[in-house]
């Protein structure tokens, strides 16, 4: 009888543990102007700010972000560090791409947001005039950085995923070194 | 004595034929894997996330995978399909099974589909935007 309940708990396992694995953080869908993005930004003036611009169905971008959890931010606990994580649709990515992925960055110091109006996508695109299909922009503002205009400001430091596959003229994203940077930029401003 | 002899040199033969086989097939898969891991919502659908951000480790590698997978393969296709060389008086060589060969040729079709999947990424997807 102990066996066979025992037996009957492996399926209920089995349900739970892929449950359990399909379970993303929540995210904001961003409007048209990326409000609720801007106002987090602008109201963490003071803070470190890590901004992921990253596509749902890039791997490189995926695989950039796990390291981004791994390596910069499970790494350092420091509160005065915010993380915004922006999905953008770029190399096909829609909404419905969304949700698996947010389980990627789990830090309790992030957020998450799907820009489907493209105000990032746009701004940054142009701003760092990046070629290619895929996002993958991994950027560090320092604690005095403000969204003014209706374009997020020029990053202080930033990294790409694809740098070297796309030939964008910026350094190839490396965790350890972001993660590095990272410190130092919090250590700056402790002074 | 001879009928020992030959016993080794065909479990040799086996062992290596399987082997070549199946690091050829694997790493056709694992090269196929690696050059889809991008191609917008085909490759989540197909490697699922951790799927995806695993194969996007292999990247940099597809080139080298490719190669390796071939060369196995090929030491597998001479191993099974090779003359059957007899020493005098040796038994005949033991022909490979069908599985064997059927497996080898699906190998070979995952190994080319790894190179036009290769040479899609390269030709379109790169250029500007093909999604699949």
């Amino acid at each position: 009888m102990t066996h066979r309940s025992g037996i009957g708990l492996i399926p209920a396992g089995l349900v739970v543990a892929l449950l359990g694995a399909g379970v993303g953080k929540s995210y904001v869908a961003l409007d048209g102007a990326a409000q609720p993005l801007k106002g987090a930004f602008n109201k963490d003036i003071g803070k470190v700010r890590v901004l992921m611009y990253v596509s749902p169905t890039c791997g490189g971008c995926l695989r950039g972000a796990k390291q981004g959890q791994q390596d910069v931010l499970a790494t350092d606990a420091d509160s005065s560090l915010r993380i915004y994580v922006v999905w953008a649709p770029k190399n096909g990515g829609r909404l419905q791409d969304v949700a698996p992925v947010t389980a990627i960055v789990t830090d309790p110091r992030a957020a998450q947001y799907w820009d489907g109006h493209r105000v990032l996508t746009d701004a940054y695109d142009r701003m760092l005039a990046l070629s290619g299909p895929c996002a993958g922009i991994f950027m560090l503002y320092g604690r005095h950085a403000r969204w003014e205009g209706t374009a997020p400001p020029r990053p202080d430091y930033l990294e790409d995923a694809h740098a070297e596959e796309f030939q964008r003229p910026h350094p190839q994203y490396d965790a350890r070194r972001f993660a590095d940077t990272v410190r130092a930029m919090l250590k700056a401003g402790t002074r | 004595m001879l009928r020992g002899v030959n016993r080794g040199a065909s479990m040799r033969g086996r062992w290596f034929q399987t082997g070549s086989l199946f690091g050829g097939a694997v790493a056709a898969v694992t090269s196929a894997a690696a050059s889809i891991c991008c191609i917008g919502p085909l490759a989540i659908a197909l490697l699922g996330v951790n799927g995806a951000i695993l194969a996007a480790a292999f990247k940099p590698y597809r080139g080298y995978l490719l190669a390796g997978s071939l060369a196995l393969l090929a030491g597998a296709f001479w191993s099974a399909y090779r003359g059957a060389a007899r020493p005098d008086g040796a038994a005949c060589p033991v022909p490979p099974g069908r599985w064997t060969r059927i497996v080898l040729w699906v190998a070979l079709a995952i190994w080319i589909g790894a190179v036009l999947i290769q040479y899609l990424a390269t030709q379109l997807w790169l250029k500007g935007g093909l999604v699949l």
